[in-house]
């Protein structure tokens, strides 16, 4: 299966963003179990990635979208990116979307506003999931209070196991209904917000 | 009152929402407030990098020498702010939010906690202005989409130091509306 990666971050491959889809990404194509699996990345910050991810977005894939929020909300060079997707609108019943929103603060109730977006984006998109879809909070410090400009170690390997432990479910998988939904966590700079069929 | 009008509509051709912008001008003017308006589509606005310059190495000034200084500039003068955007995919539009991104520089790199203990940034001037929204709505606009924008904004009104006074669509019907609220704060 294929994991499309898609990175708003405008830091592009300098940011946390990438540093944590990376260790997803390592998780997911661990070919120890499954081989088939593999990933691409994009950098929206990259004149030329962006260019090329609209329709590299539209296709039997995991997609991941990962930004960190600049001033409550999603970066300038994100929107635009969703803006490019309105073609696609309704239409991407056949794939997955997973999204990695992540702050330089420790609460996670800076990102909440963008999961609820998020959410709707992905029915937007046509993929249908029911009012919550399987949403995670990691709960432990990362990104957060001292460690703003460095993402750390800690991170790495949890990302690297959300990505192992994703990759068992495929795009069509039903199997996604029984994921636990945490409460909100007074820890978590980061969140995985999974949307997609089977939810 | 100082109003300050900020237009991110990113389409070349769009009277109505240019009309009712200019119309929304002159009402605000005609009841004796001082307006400035802002057209983001005709500005050269680079997109944030997040060096984190403004913070680190020359403490509120972009490393970006274009047109967003007049938008930072227009905030510390005005004392309310109304951003008027179309709603696309359900936010508003990427022109305003790359504008906002680069609102940083009158922050502060600290965090301190605010009365609800939550972190956010100290601000580096004294005052931000009250804030507002208009937006326009797109067809499939419903009542979990303007609860989404209107609770960003809230946050980005709040970490602001400040607060959101409304949420509205743009149109001549909400015109007095926005007179009201802005009397009444």
């Amino acid at each position: 299966m294929l994991l499309n990666i898609f990175n708003g971050s405008p830091r592009g491959k300098r940011s946390n963003s990438a540093i944590l889809t990376r260790a997803f990404a390592k998780g997911f194509c661990d070919s120890r179990t499954f081989p088939g699996n593999r990933f691409e990345e994009f950098f929206l910050a990259d004149p030329e990635d962006f260019e090329k991810a609209p329709e590299a977005f539209f296709k039997e894939s995991t997609a991941l979208l990962a930004f960190p929020i600049y001033v409550d909300a999603m970066p300038g060079i994100t929107k635009k990116f969703i803006e490019a997707l309105e073609p696609y609108k309704g239409r991407c019943e056949f794939m997955r979307t997973l999204f990695l929103v992540q702050t330089g603060f420790p609460e996670e109730t800076h990102t909440r506003p963008m999961k609820n977006y998020l959410l709707k984006l992905g029915r937007r998109l046509g993929a249908p999931l029911p009012a919550l879809s399987a949403w995670e909070a990691v709960k432990e410090p990362g990104t957060g209070g001292r460690n703003c400009f460095n993402v750390t170690r800690i991170s790495d390997a949890s990302m690297r196991k959300r990505g192992n432990w994703m990759k068992r479910f495929s795009p069509l998988s039903p199997g996604l209904g029984g994921f636990p939904l945490y409460g909100y966590a007074s820890y978590s700079p980061w969140q995985i917000i999974f949307s997609g069929i089977g939810n | 009152m100082r109003i300050f009008l900020v237009n991110g509509d990113p389409r070349e051709e769009c009277e109505t929402f240019r009309e009712n912008f200019e119309a929304l001008h002159g009402f605000l003017a005609l009841r004796g407030h001082s307006v400035k308006s802002l057209h983001l589509k005709d500005k050269n606005i680079a997109a944030c990098v997040g060096c984190f310059s403004c913070w680190l190495q020359n403490p509120g000034i972009c490393i970006f020498k274009d047109d967003h200084v007049s938008f930072l500039q227009s905030l510390l003068w005005a004392e309310v702010t109304i951003f008027i955007s179309p709603l696309i995919m359900g936010f508003p539009s990427a022109l305003l939010k790359n504008a906002i991104d680069r609102f940083i520089p009158n922050a502060l790199p600290y965090i301190e906690l605010d009365e609800e203990g939550e972190c956010r940034h100290p601000m580096r001037y004294d005052k931000n202005p009250l804030m507002a929204l208009l937006y326009e709505p797109e067809e499939d606009t419903d009542e979990e989409d303007l609860q989404i924008i209107t609770t960003a904004f809230e946050r980005f009104a709040r970490n602001a130091h400040t607060r959101l006074l409304f949420t509205l669509p743009l149109g001549k019907e909400n015109f007095e509306e926005v007179h009201h609220a802005l009397e009444h704060l």
